[in-house]
């Protein structure tokens, strides 16, 4: 048996350990920068045995625990995420966050990417909820990091609010779901569903709790009903914070939605009345769609009024989740490989962008769009990454975001969703408009002061990456498609229909 | 327990969480909203601990005629992922006070729509 928990058993010890450094090493300086260099040797050890098991396929712990493609798939995007966001985070100490939580800092970044690795890894309801959890309290505690400025307390207040309510939601719905079939099993769920006469009897309140379940799990998407509370969390909290709100937990969400909905939820047929069958991902289909459709409506046209370079990537992100969500209404057999590959194009520009908000805003001393005004001659080599991730999250031709939105587009067609399809293409134009608003003060403006915007290590490494990333995927999307759908094929996930493993 | 009375145990649990809701939604005071997210949790532990009475291991489903509830686990499922519910919702108000007192200390009011300082 091959060590299948080893990722997730590695951060948690990186985790601990920082936390237990940072108890010994109180107000040193050195010492807790030490912690926030041993988390990130955390992440980059637990990266080793993520890439190792690529092509396992295995269960553990009666079948809670599950490696598969789309795990893995996950586990690299979180752990990259969270790497990446590390760095930042190594380097923004100056953001506000009191020196002496520094540690804290570290291991909550931690332990949130844990409860994400568990999400993905959860092939289990209850197991699915308390990653969700572990996920969400740590970000809770995370964004009110900054404990004497208001809008960070503030920030942390709402988030803890519209979360526990949103947690109590997805624990209604899972209240129905385990009650009805018996079981916390996510495919043991779905067999159970497609029992004849199951559905017939207890399809009513089965909805129910699908619909309880996704609208929780929306939250962490940040995707319409649950979207409120993005723009105020994502100004109030930590730059860093807000960059790991925006990719590692939305990835989480994710790997949440697609393990609920395709595990147990979207292939249960049952015959309806006599010698009509119905299956459940037709009936929700449209509801789906709404809730995408919305998601892209709203985040695109409310972020156009957007001053704070922050809050209109907060709902930039709403839109962004009105994208990645396309794929599960418009069922199609690469779906999940566009979840994915978009997923990273997402992750690596939106990470790249908020090393430099980060980096701009202590800088500056505000988050507004004119702070960034005159960057191109304080900073021509980070201009120029900063128009290439703009360029990618706008979905402009030939860059990473584009062959991403291009395979969501096709999916859509696909699966005869033309409304989608459309709505993809029109709210893109749409988020032109913002998205070129930043890039006109970088390149455009003539800024207050021509000083030389020095970029620290860690910053500067993220963006470096960054930059490496989307060029791959932009020179060569087709190559990274196939690279991917070779070591995480998305079809072990439903293995269950060939006997279970 | 008959499956009528597991009917008014479901409706209810499905009053308390709408009531839940409903305060989470209009109460100004952040405790209280607090108070009104726990009602939300205890409503969907008290749908497992009576759903789960009708699982087959449970004390109710022998009296069933069948097809009853189906599932292959002990009529503690339900009780137990209940008693997780309890301890996730303790970490989460845990979490929720000492995010208000921090906030309190800031600006001294408990009011939810007083909260107002992130603009545009």
């Amino acid at each position: 048996m091959n060590a299948i928990w080893l990722p997730e058993v590695i951060v948690l010890a990186g985790a601990i350990g920082t936390l237990a450094f940072g108890l010994a090493a109180r107000r040193s300086k050195a010492m807790s920068d030490l912690a926030m260099t041993l988390a990130l040797i955390t992440v980059v050890v637990a990266l080793l045995p993520t890439v190792g098991l690529i092509g396992t396929v295995e269960e553990g712990f009666a079948g809670a625990f599950r490696i598969d493609g789309l795990t893995l798939a996950f586990h690299l995007l979180i752990l990259i995420g969270t790497g990446l966001v590390l760095l930042i985070a190594r380097d923004g100490r100056s953001d506000g966050v009191p020196p002496q939580y520094l540690a804290e800092y570290a291991a909550l970044l931690l332990f949130a990417a844990l409860g994400g690795m568990l999400i993905a890894a959860a092939a289990d309801l209850l197991l699915l909820f308390l990653g969700l959890e572990l996920l969400s309290i740590s970000s809770y505690v995370l964004v009110g990091l900054k404990k004497t400025h208001l809008g960070s307390t503030e920030a942390a207040m709402k988030y803890v609010l519209t979360g526990a309510t949103a947690t109590a939601v997805f624990a209604f719905g899972m209240s129905y779901a385990i009650g009805l079939t018996g079981t916390t099993d996510v495919y043991q769920i779905g067999q159970t569903m497609a029992d004849a006469g199951f559905m017939a009897r207890y399809g009513r309140l089965l909805f129910v709790a699908f619909f309880f379940l996704i609208v929780g799990a929306f939250y962490k998407l940040a995707s319409v009903p649950f979207y409120m509370w993005a723009p105020d969390v994502y100004q109030g909290a930590p730059t860093a914070v807000t960059a790991f709100l925006a990719t590692v937990s939305k990835a989480s969400g994710m790997a949440l939605v697609v393990r609920l909905f395709l595990g147990s939820f979207a292939w249960v047929a049952w015959e309806a009345q006599p010698n009509v069958i119905k299956n459940f991902w037709s009936e929700s289909t449209p509801y789906i769609a709404a809730l995408s459709a919305l998601s892209m409506i709203v985040g695109n046209v409310l972020a156009l009024k957007a001053r704070d370079v922050k809050r209109m990537f907060a709902y930039s992100s709403v839109a962004h989740a009105g994208y990645l969500i396309i794929p599960l209404a418009a069922v199609n057999p690469m779906m999940i490989d566009q979840i994915v590959f978009y997923l990273l194009a997402y992750l690596l520009a939106n990470v790249g962008i908020f090393a430099v908000i980060d980096q701009v805003g202590r800088d500056r001393g505000s988050y507004d769009l004119s702070a960034f005004s005159g960057l191109y001659h304080r900073a021509p080599l980070v201009a120029w990454a900063l128009l290439l991730f703009f360029l990618s999250l706008a979905g402009i031709p030939l860059t990473m975001g584009f062959f991403g939105k291009l395979n969501i587009l096709l999916g859509a067609v696909w699966g005869g969703h033309f409304v989608l399809a459309g709505l993809l293409v029109v709210t893109s134009v749409i988020s032109y408009v913002y998205y070129f608003a930043v890039l006109k003060q970088v390149f455009m403006r003539p800024g207050t002061t021509e000083r030389p915007l020095a970029f620290s290590f860690g910053t500067a490494t993220v963006i470096a990456l960054a930059v490496l990333g989307t060029l791959l995927g932009s020179l060569f999307p087709g190559e990274v498609m196939r690279t991917m759908q070779q070591a995480f094929d998305a079809v072990q996930m439903f293995g269950i229909y060939q006997g279970r493993l | 327990m008959t499956p009528s009375e597991l009917m008014q145990y479901l409706l209810f649990s499905a009053m308390l969480f709408v009531l839940g809701l409903f305060g989470a939604l209009t109460r100004r005071n952040t405790v209280i909203v607090l108070l009104s997210i726990e009602l939300m949790l205890n409503a969907a532990n008290i749908n497992l601990v009576a759903l789960s009475r009708f699982l087959p291991g449970g004390a109710e489903n022998a009296r069933l005629p069948h097809p009853s509830l189906a599932g292959d686990f002990s009529a503690t499922l339900g009780q137990t992922v209940a008693l997780f519910t309890i301890a996730v919702a303790a970490a989460e108000v845990a979490v929720g006070l000492a995010a208000l007192i921090a906030f309190y200390r800031l600006k001294a009011s408990p009011n939810v729509d007083e909260m107002d300082s992130l603009k545009r």
